[in-house]
C-alpha cells in the first residue's frame, strides 16, 4: 500500500563498485513498478536495499514518508520472492506457506484458513500435500508467491521471479502475478532483464543502467519518447536499428549519401544543436522494405525468421546491419536486394553524448 | 582495523550494539583458538629448551633456543636414531594413503554413478566398518597377521590402514562425484571418452578438493595410529608413535628429546598439509554449469 | 551432413512413456526445430539420436548407417548442452580441443591439426580472444560459444542443440538466434534444435516438428504450423500469438447451422458451415487466429460477452485475453485502452479463417485443398 520513495541512495560495495548510483525514484501506492535492465545495472541491489538485505551507503528511502532504510528487515512488512524459489525443501506446500503466520504465532484454524484461501487464488490446492521436489518449476513459484502473499505484506518485492521458467509457463504466471496484484493493490517491484516481460505487466518501468536510472515511465512512453540511447535500444523488440549519419546543413542529415526526410519537431531539434556526430535510430517496424531505387538506402537481406504473420527480415546497408519488420506475405527472399525507406514521423537522432535530440535537455526522467 | 572489520561485516544499519558484539566475538575467538595450540605450542618450546630451562618453575617464556636435544635424538641414544621410525612411518603412511584414495575413488565413483543390485546395502557395509572401535578387532587381526607371517612387517600395516581409511574415503568422495553435473560426463561420452578414461581425466579432476581433504585426513590417521602399530610391530616396522611410546628408559624420561622426537613427529603432516591445502579450493565445478 | 531418419522408436523410463513410437525424417542439411511443452520427449528424442539413451524400440539412421545401437562415439554427432557442460578444469582450448584428444580418435589428429581446427572453430564462433581463459570466467553467451565449437570441432554428422539460448537474457536470446542460424548456413550441418520457445522455432526451423506426449503432433515449415495446423493442439500453441481455441455446440434449424458459444448463437459464415456440413457430433473445436477476433459493442449483432482475464502491451498493440465459456481468447488491438482485469467486454467473431477441429482427437476437419 505505501508510496516508496528513493532519495539518493547510493550503494558501495567494500571493494568499491558502485553498484546503485544517486537514486531518485518514487514507486506509487498500489503500484507495480518495473526495475529493468542488463545483468549488473543495479536492479537487483536497489530492490535488495528496499527489503533490508543490503545496506544504504548513502541517501534514504521512504515508505509513507517514514524512513526505513535504517529499519532490518524483519521491521519493513515487504515480502520477496525469489528467482530460485527459496523453498523449505523438507516442508510440504502447506507448510512452506504458513511459515510466516507460524513465526507470528497466530492460531492454527487461523493459519489453515488463510493458507487454503491463498492456495485456492493462486489454484495450488491440489498441490499442498507435496514436497518441493516434487513439484514442478511452476508450481514451486506459485508456492513460493503464496508464501509472500499470506503474510498479507504492504510490498510486494519480486527479483526476476520467472526466470527458470519455460517461455508458455511465463507468460502465463506473469498474468497471474499481474492480477494478483491489481485484485490486493499491494505496492510491487518487479526486477527484470526482460523487456517484454515489464511491458506485459508493469503500470510503469524505470530503466536502470550502470546503477544509474535512465528513464522512467510507461511502457508507451519508453518506446516512444526514450531520452536515450540506451533506453532506445532496450526497449522494443526487436531493437531500434541505428545508422550513423552525415549532417548535410542545419537542419539535414544523410545516411551513405542518401537524404533522410525528417519531421519538423526533429528538424527543429536538428537545428537547435550543432554536434555533427550523429546517430539515426528507427525502429524495425517504423522501415518499410520497397524495390531498391538510387533515392533509397538499399541493402541485401541476409536472413528472415518468420514470426507467424509477420518476419522479421535481417538487411546488410553500406551504413550497417538493419532489422525490418515485415508482414508474412510481404517477405522478400534471403538474397533479394531491397530498397528500405523510414517513416519520417517516427525517426531519432541521438547526438554524441548519446542523448536523444528530441529530448528536452530540461526534463527528464520521463 | 577492528572498528572496520566490524562495519565491513554489516550488522545492521547503525545499530548501537555493533561494536561490542564484534570485538567480543574476536576475544572469544582467540582464547579458543590459544586453547588449542598450546599443546604444540609447549611441544616445540621444550624440544628448543636446555635441560634447567626445562624444569625452571615459574616457566620460562624467554629463553635461549638450542638444537641439543634434537642433536641428542638423532645422534647420540643408542638403538635405532628417530630416523629410522620416522622413515618407517613415512613408507606406511604414504603407500597406505595412496592406496586408500585410488581404491576408494574408484568405488566412490562407482557409487555415485552406476546403479547395481544390492548397492545400498554395500554402501552401508562399507560404512559400518568404522562404528566398532578399533580395538575390538585387535586379537582377531593379530591372530590373522601372524598366521600369514607378516608380523613387525610393513605391509601388514599398510594393508590394515588402507582398510581403515577406504570407507572415509569412499563415503567423502561419493558425495564430491554425486555433485559434479552429469552433462559433463556425458559431453564426454559423445566427444569419444570411454568411462574408465572419463574418470581419470573428467571426474576426477573436478573431485580434487575431495581428493586433498581424504588424503589429508588419511595420512594423518595412518600417521598417528598407535594401537595396531603398537601390536603388530616390533623393531622393523615400528613407526614414530610406537618409538615415542617406548621413550621412556631406566634413567628416567629425557624430556628434551621426548620433545624434539615430538616435533620431529609433527612436521611431515604439517607440511604435507600445507603443501596441499591451495587445493582444497570450493567449487570446483562452479560455472561449468549454469 | 546427412538425413537422419527416425522410425517408430519407443522409449520409457520406469511407467512413464517418454516416447510413443516417432516416425520422422530430418532432411540433409535442413535446420530442423523440435518444438513442445515440457514432457513431450523432445529432449529423450534428442538423447535417443545422441546416444546418451538407449531406445526400447524402432530404429535410427543418420545417412545410411543404422545407428541405434551403437555409442554416442562412434555415431559422429556433436551435441551442445542446455546448461553448456564445459569442462570446468580447462580452459576455452582445452574444453574445444578436448574431443580431439580422446584416445579413440589420437590416430587420427596429430598435434598440428588440432591447433589448427580449434582456430578455424574460434574464428567462426568469434572466441579467438577467449582461448586462454578458464571457462568459469566465461559469461553466458560466451559459454554457449565455446559449448557450440566443442559440439562443431570433430566436423559432425548432425549437430544436435539443446535448448542453446534458453539460459540467456531476453536480448541475448534474440542476437544468437541470428547467429545461430548464419552459423548453420555457412557449416551446412544437419541441425536439430530443441526448444519450448514457439518463436524460437518460427525463427530458426526450416522445419518444425511440434510434439506432445511423446508424439509427434506436426511437422512442417512454420507458415504451414500457423496457416493450416493440423490438430487444435498445434493451432493453439504455435503463432504470433497463437490461435484461441474455443468449443462450440452445433445446433441445426431446418437447413441452417448455428453455433453455440455459451448463451449466444452465432452464424458461421459460408465457409465454415461448408467445412462443418457433414460433421454429426455435437461439439466442435474451433480455432480462429487473433485478427479474426475484436473488440465490438456491447448488443451488436454477432457479439458475445466475456470478462477480462489480463492484458499486456505486446510492441504497440495492446494484448487482451478474455475467458468465453471457460476458453481463454487472445486478441490484439491497436486502441490505447484502460482495461482493468474483470471488466466486460464485447468479443466479436469472425470466422472466415477459422479452423474446425474434432473435439475427442483434436484433428482437423479440414481437407487438405481447403
Amino acid at each position: 500500500m505505501p508510496r516508496i520513495e528513493f532519495k539518493g541512495v547510493t550503494k558501495t560495495y567494500p571493494d568499491g563498485t558502485r553498484a546503485v548510483a544517486d537514486l531518485d525514484l518514487v514507486v506509487e501506492d498500489g503500484e507495480l513498478l518495473c526495475l529493468l535492465g542488463p545483468s549488473g545495472c543495479g536492479k537487483s541491489s536497489t530492490i535488495r536495499a528496499l527489503a533490508g538485505l543490503e545496506v544504504v551507503s548513502e541517501g534514504i528511502i521512504l515508505a509513507d514518508n517514514n524512513r526505513i532504510d535504517r529499519l532490518p528487515p524483519q521491521a519493513r512488512d515487504c515480502a520477496m520472492i525469489f528467482e530460485n524459489y527459496a523453498l523449505y525443501p523438507h516442508l510440504t506446500a502447506f507448510e512452506n506457506i504458513a511459515m510466516p503466520l507460524r513465526a507470528r504465532r497466530l492460531p492454527v484454524p487461523e493459519i489453515k484458513r488463510r493458507v487454503m484461501e491463498i492456495a485456492r487464488i493462486l489454484r495450488i490446492e491440489s498441490l499442498m500435500g507435496r514436497r518441493p521436489s516434487r513439484l514442478s518449476g511452476g508450481e514451486k513459484q506459485r508456492v513460493g508467491i503464496g508464501r509472500a502473499l499470506v503474510r498479507e505484506p504492504a510490498m510486494f518485492l519480486m527479483d526476476e521471479p520467472l526466470g527458470h521458467l519455460e517461455a508458455y509457463l511465463r507468460v502465463e504466471l506473469r498474468a497471474e502475478i499481474r492480477r494478483l496484484q491489481e485484485r490486493l493493490g499491494i505496492t510491487t517491484i518487479y526486477v527484470t532483464h526482460d523487456q517484454e516481460e515489464a511491458a506485459a505487466i508493469a503500470d510503469r518501468i524505470a530503466v536502470m543502467s550502470g546503477g544509474r536510472l535512465q528513464q522512467v515511465g510507461s511502457f508507451l512512453d519508453l518506446l516512444d519518447r526514450p531520452v536515450n540511447r540506451f533506453v532506445a535500444e532496450f526497449v522494443g523488440e526487436p531493437p531500434m536499428v541505428f545508422l550513423p549519419v552525415e549532417r548535410t546543413g542545419a537542419d539535414s542529415i544523410a545516411v551513405k549519401g542518401v537524404q533522410i526526410p525528417l519531421s519538423e519537431p526533429l528538424t527543429a531539434a536538428l537545428r537547435a544543436t550543432k554536434d555533427s556526430e550523429l546517430t539515426l535510430g528507427v525502429r524495425p517496424n517504423d522501415i518499410c522494405v520497397v524495390r531498391p531505387v538510387p533515392e533509397h538506402l538499399n541493402g541485401e537481406v541476409t536472413l528472415v525468421q518468420p514470426q507467424g504473420d509477420h518476419a522479421i527480415v535481417a538487411v546488410r546497408t553500406p551504413a550497417g546491419p538493419a532489422t525490418v519488420f515485415v508482414s508474412s506475405d510481404r517477405r522478400p527472399a534471403a538474397g533479394a536486394a531491397v530498397g528500405l525507406v523510414f517513416a519520417s514521423e517516427r525517426l531519432y537522432i541521438f547526438d554524441s553524448t548519446a542523448r536523444s535530440l528530441l529530448h528536452n535537455r530540461e526534463d527528464s526522467g520521463g | 582495523m577492528t572498528v572496520a572489520l566490524i562495519r565491513n561485516k554489516e550488522l545492521g544499519p547503525g545499530s548501537p550494539a555493533a561494536w561490542p558484539i564484534g570485538t567480543l566475538r574476536y576475544l572469544v575467538a582467540a582464547i579458543f583458538t590459544g586453547f588449542c595450540l598450546f599443546p604444540f605450542y609447549v611441544i616445540v618450546t621444550t624440544a628448543l629448551k636446555t635441560e634447567t630451562a626445562i624444569f625452571a618453575w615459574p616457566p620460562v617464556w624467554n629463553f635461549k633456543p638450542t638444537l641439543q636435544s634434537f642433536y641428542n635424538a638423532l645422534f647420540v641414544f643408542g638403538g635405532r636414531s628417530a630416523v629410522f621410525y620416522l622413515i618407517n612411518s613415512m613408507v606406511i603412511s604414504v603407500v597406505s594413503t595412496f592406496l586408500a584414495v585410488v581404491l576408494g575413488a574408484m568405488a566412490a565413483y562407482a557409487f555415485a554413478r552406476f546403479s547395481f543390485a544390492g548397492k545400498g546395502h554395500l554402501a552401508f557395509w562399507i560404512l559400518s566398518t568404522r562404528f566398532a572401535p578399533p580395538v575390538a578387532f585387535i586379537v582377531p587381526i593379530y591372530l590373522m597377521v601372524q598366521k600369514v607371517g607378516l608380523l613387525d612387517s610393513h605391509i601388514a600395516l599398510i594393508l590394515i590402514y588402507t582398510a581403515m581409511n577406504l570407507s572415509l574415503v569412499i563415503w567423502i568422495l561419493r558425495g564430491f562425484f554425486a555433485e559434479i553435473p552429469i552433462e559433463i560426463e556425458e559431453a564426454a561420452l559423445v566427444d569419444g571418452y570411454s568411462r574408465l578414461q572419463i574418470f581419470w581425466r573428467v571426474a576426477v579432476p573436478l573431485v580434487r578438493p575431495g581428493i586433498v581433504s581424504t588424503a589429508i585426513l588419511s595420512a594423518i590417521f595412518s600417521w598417528n595410529e598407535f594401537l595396531y602399530a603398537m601390536v603388530l610391530t616390533q623393531s622393523r616396522a615400528a613407526t614414530l608413535p610406537v618409538y615415542l611410546a617406548g621413550f621412556s628408559n631406566s634413567m628416567g624420561l629425557a624430556w628434551g628429546e621426548y620433545m624434539a622426537v615430538g616435533t620431529m613427529a609433527v612436521l611431515p603432516i604439517l607440511v604435507f598439509t600445507f603443501a596441499v591445502q591451495k587445493h582444497l579450493v570450493r567449487g570446483l565445478t562452479f560455472g561449468a554449469v549454469k | 551432413m546427412a538425413e537422419v531418419r527416425l522410425r517408430g522408436v519407443c522409449k520409457r523410463f520406469g511407467p512413464v512413456e517418454a516416447l510413443r513410437g516417432i516416425d520422422l525424417v530430418i532432411p540433409d542439411g535442413a535446420y530442423v526445430c523440435l518444438l513442445g511443452p515440457s514432457g513431450c520427449g523432445k529432449t529423450t528424442l534428442l538423447r535417443c539420436v545422441a546416444g546418451l539413451e538407449t531406445v526400447d524400440a524402432g530404429e535410427i539412421h543418420i545417412g545410411s548407417r543404422s545407428v541405434e545401437a551403437l555409442e554416442p562415439f562412434a555415431r559422429n554427432v556433436g551435441l551442445a548442452f542446455q546448461n553448456y557442460a564445459l569442462y570446468p578444469h580447462l580452459d576455452v582450448r582445452g574444453n574445444l580441443a578436448f574431443p580431439l584428444h580422446a584416445p579413440r580418435h589420437r590416430a587420427e589428429f596429430d598435434d598440428e591439426e588440432i591447433e589448427q581446427r580449434v582456430s578455424s572453430v574460434a574464428a567462426l564462433l568469434q572466441i579467438e580472444a577467449l582461448l586462454d581463459k578458464p571457462v568459469v570466467a566465461l559469461s553466458g553467451g560466451q559459454k554457449q560459444r565455446v559449448a557450440l565449437g566443442r559440439a562443431l570441432i570433430r566436423n559432425p554428422t548432425v549437430l544436435l542443440l539443446d535448448e542453446p539460448v534458453t539460459h540467456l537474457d531476453a536480448r541475448l536470446q534474440h542476437e544468437m538466434r541470428v547467429e545461430l542460424k548464419l552459423l548453420q548456413r555457412r557449416v551446412g550441418t544437419t541441425t536439430i534444435h530443441v526448444t519450448h520457445d514457439q518463436l524460437e522455432a518460427q525463427a530458426l526451423g526450416d522445419l518444425i516438428v511440434v510434439m506432445r506426449d511423446g508424439l509427434v503432433e506436426q511437422v512442417g515449415a512454420p507458415d504451414e504450423l500457423c496457416r493450416r495446423p493440423a490438430t487444435s493442439f498445434v493451432a493453439s500453441f504455435v503463432g504470433d500469438p497463437p490461435m484461441s481455441v474455443l468449443r462450440v455446440r452445433l445446433e441445426r434449424e431446418a437447413d441452417r447451422l448455428s453455433l453455440r458459444v455459451g448463451a449466444t448463437r452465432l452464424r458461421p459464415g459460408e465457409r465454415l458451415a461448408r467445412l462443418l456440413d457433414g460433421i454429426r457430433d455435437q461439439q466442435v473445436e474451433i480455432a480462429l487466429p487473433a485478427h479474426d477476433i475484436s473488440l465490438g459493442q456491447a448488443g451488436d449483432v454477432q457479439t458475445i460477452p466475456a470478462r477480462v482475464q489480463a492484458h499486456e502491451w505486446v510492441g504497440r498493440e495492446l494484448q487482451i485475453v478474455v475467458a468465453l465459456d471457460g476458453s481463454p481468447l487472445r486478441l490484439r488491438t491497436q486502441k490505447r485502452l484502460a482495461l482493468r482485469i474483470g471488466d466486460e467486454v464485447a468479443i466479436r467473431l469472425n470466422f472466415e479463417r477459422a479452423h474446425a477441429f474434432d473435439p475427442k482427437t483434436g484433428c482437423t476437419l479440414q481437407s487438405s485443398t481447403d
